[in-house]
This record gives C-alpha cells, structure tokens and sequence, in this order.
C-alpha cells in the first residue's frame, strides 16, 4: 500500500484529512502504525496478511469503513486496548524500504511522492 | 445572445453528455424499505466524507486569475477557453444528474439522496469556478440555456452508475496527473487554476467510491456474464472518448508542457486499474495492441473531421468500427473487489 503508484491517492486522503482537521480544529483520530504489535495477539488475522504490513488505525468507526471502500484489497478488523497498545509498531518501516522505482519504467507525468511520506502519519508526528 | 455569454457549443460524439436515468427504478434500488438487506454501512461511510465537506473553502479565487487570462493570447487563447467550456459543462451535467437523484431519492432512499445531494453541491462549486475563470476571459456559459437545450442521453440507472463511476475516476486521475506535473514544471503553469486541482480532483474521487459502493451494495449489477460485457463496454467508450478528445487538441497539453500522449496513457492505465477493484472486467490496457488501435482511431477520427460527403465518410465510419471492435475483442482481464472475486477465508487467500 506504501509504495504502490495506484494507490498514491491514499496519502492525498490523509494530508486533506489532517488538513481539515487542523481547520477545524478537531483532535487527530487516524495513524499509520507500520507492523503493528496488536496483530502478534491475532494469530488468525496475522498469518493471512502478508508481512512486513502496516496497519490505518482509527477511533473513528464509520470512517474505517470509508478506508476500506477505498482500499478494497485491505483486511478490516477492530482492536481493542490503550491507545499506546494499538499504536504500537513491531518494527517501523524504512524510507528506502522500497526499490525506487526503474526510470525506463516510469511513465508518469511526474515523479513519486517522496519515500518515506507515511512518517509523517506515524503516532507522535501529529504536529509533522 | 448577450454579449459576452457563449452558447455552448455544437454537440458531436465527443462533447461531454448529459445523462438522465429511470428515477423510479434508481429509486427501488436504494430504498430500504423494498431491499430490507441492503448494506448501508459503505454507503454511510462515504455520507459521512461528504458531510464532512473537505473543500467547503477551497475554491476562493485571487487576484493572479485575471493577469494570467490575459496574458494567454492567440490559438493558446481559443484552446484555453475551449477547456474551461468543456469542464464546466462537464461538472454542470454532473450537478443536473445529481441534483434530480437527491430530489427524486429523498423519501424512500434517503442515505443515497443526501450523497447525490451532497455531490450535486461539489459540482456546482466545480461548474461555478470554472464559468468564473471563464469570465476571465470576458465570457460565461449561459448554463440556463444549456439545461434547456442539450440533448439528454438515457441510461439504465445499472449504466448510469458504470458511466458515472468512470467519469468521476478518470476525472481523478486526469487532474492528480496535471496538478503533479504542474508542482514539478511550476513555469507551465499558464492559469492560476491548475494549483486547485489537487483538493479539487478528492471530490471526485469520493463520487467515484459512492458508485463503488452502490456497486457493492447491489452485487447483481456485477456478477454475470452482461456485467462483464456492459464494463468492458464503458470502460472501452470512455477511454477512447478521451483519447480522441485530447488528441485533437493535443496544443492544450502542450502548452502545459505535458505530451498528450504520455498523459493519456498513463491516465487510461490508472483509471483502469483503480477500475478493476469494482468492475467484473476491465480491458487490458497494458496489451500493446490496445495503443495500436486507439492510434489508429486518432487517425481515422482525424480523416473523418476533414471529409465532407458520405462517400467519403462511410469506409472511415467502417474503420472507426473495426478498431473499436478489435479493441473490445482483445482478451479482456477478470477483476472485481476482494469482497466478491476472492474467497478470503480460504488458506490460500492472503491480503
């Protein structure tokens, strides 16, 4: 989901939805928690994602199901627990993680987003 | 006319459409009360995002619009005010469709009602700015005339909502593309109204996610063997109907600094694959022969705009066809949302 050029309209969503926050100012409520610590309790759902992953945590129930009717090739779940348990990272993941993408290949009227740019979305950044 | 107020301008196979459906029937859809198990829950999420009205303040102009409008002369001036005319017409059409869907859903549906006419409310805004820009250019469409006048295309609402989804999606995709090329190339960036795009093209995104999810809340729209036809059918018509538009005016993307070709590719093999997490097919668009065809439709689209009698245009009419066919016959990609095409509590299935 992180790297993949179809799905760049995610990070769209989640910089409007910061924005829109601030504007209201409403208290941030959605994070991107990569390899989430939750998941090591939930052997079921773990063993049928591919791994390493990375988790949209959100307090906001109705807006998960707006993720999912987006995404469309993500598992939808609920958590419960601290806010420190569901944002805990496993492992966080690196802003080369990725191979850039072959030039020869890149068709695109303009270039990727910066890797990296889901950092800005893990929890402790909700200033970035 | 008025001085100053455009009539809109003459209709061919490739001005944007205005559609219009079977209310009754879009209606017995989306109630509740007929369908006691339709599955809201995707349709209020995407409510929700339009309640929540993202760009409530976003389309507020500034001084630089007008200097930009008047510095764009020549041929670039035409092919500028021949852009503005076709979106606005565009986003209008959608905000007479919606609005007529939000008034006629309002009692028996009443969640898809307030989406369409929450997304009516979008296109208006869309519609309102661009007929402002255009006044830049010392004119305006006389959007009266325009609902009065225009030859309205009827579609099943199963059609409408294929139609729809596309145009909401490429639309997407098309205005991401030139909003990202133009952040890279900021002096390709004749008018002011470019640097809009990027919040702007979320609000057609979302319509795009309300047709998925009308899509997966009425899963017989896409689950036989005439599903799959209608969808490589849509995608087919509106690929091609941008290809041929943007080709004929290829001097527009290039006065942006964008090779219309490259842009367009890229944007029919995005739209496509963003397509194919809803539509039960899609064409593959990745298949070489496709290009070949829609080349080839460029040129005979071209010989067409220049022939004269019907003896000229019958064998082109002929052409036309063959390409089109040929494209539609090429071994097209199954697809669909995981919902429906994969067993996901099957071992083997991973997400």
């Amino acid at each position: 989901m992180l790297h993949d050029e179809n799905n760049e309209h995610f990070p769209e969503v989640l910089r409007e939805r910061r924005r829109f926050y601030r504007e209201t100012s409403k208290e941030q409520d959605f994070w991107i928690v990569p390899n989430p610590a939750f998941l090591d309790a939930m052997p079921d759902v773990k063993k049928k994602v591919r791994q390493p992953c990375v988790a949209v945590v959100t307090t906001d129930k109705v807006w998960n199901d707006f993720v999912k009717l987006r995404l469309d090739r993500v598992y939808k779940g609920a958590v419960e627990g601290t806010g420190v348990e569901c944002l805990k990272s496993n492992e966080l993941i690196a802003k080369d993680a990725f191979k850039a993408p072959d030039p020869s290949k890149w068709t695109a009227p303009y270039l990727k987003y910066a890797p990296g740019w889901w950092e800005a979305f893990y929890p402790g950044n909700e200033d970035a | 006319m008025r001085d100053g107020i455009k009539e809109a301008a003459s209709e061919n196979l490739l001005t944007p459409r205005f559609y219009t459906t079977d209310f009754d029937e879009m209606e017995q859809l989306f109630s509740k009360e007929i369908n006691p198990n339709l599955d809201e829950d995707e349709l209020v999420a995407i409510l929700q995002e339009f309640r929540e009205d993202f760009n409530q303040k976003h389309f507020v102009r500034n001084d630089s619009f007008k200097a930009a409008a008047d510095g764009i002369t020549g041929d670039a001036r035409r092919i500028f005010i021949e852009f503005l005319e076709r979106s606005c017409t565009a986003e209008f059409s959608g905000f007479l469709l919606y609005k007529e869907l939000g008034r006629r859903l309002k009692k028996t549906a009443p969640v898809a009602a307030e989406i369409f006419t929450l997304m009516s409310r979008d296109e208006a805004r869309h519609a309102g700015f661009l007929n402002k820009a255009m006044s830049d250019f010392n004119l305006a469409l006389d959007l009266g005339f325009l609902t009065k006048n225009r030859q309205y295309t009827f579609f099943k609402p199963k059609f409408i909502i294929y139609a729809t989804y596309l145009s909401e999606k490429i639309g997407y995709w098309r205005y991401i593309s030139i909003y990202r090329h133009l952040q890279a190339n900021p002096d390709d960036q004749l008018y002011p109204i470019f640097q809009y795009f990027e919040n702007w093209c979320q609000d057609e995104n979302r319509h795009g996610d309300f047709f998925t999810a009308c899509l997966k809340a009425r899963p017989e729209f896409i689950n036989d063997f005439e599903a799959k036809l209608w969808a490589r059918f849509f995608c087919l018509s509106v690929y091609v109907t941008m290809y041929l538009n943007d080709h004929s005016r290829t001097e527009f993307y290039e006065s942006i600094g964008l090779n219309t070709t490259q842009f367009n590719m890229h944007v029919i093999h995005q739209t496509n694959k963003t397509t194919a997490s809803i539509f039960p097919q899609v064409i593959d668009t990745y298949n070489p022969k496709f290009k070949e065809h829609l080349d080839e439709l460029v040129v005979v689209n071209q010989k067409l705009a220049e022939a004269e009698s019907p003896v000229e245009k019958a064998p082109l009419i002929a052409s036309f066809a063959f390409h089109l066919l040929s494209i539609a016959l090429m071994k097209p990609i199954d697809s669909g949302s995981i919902d429906f095409v994969e067993d996901v509590n099957s071992p083997a299935f991973m997400y």
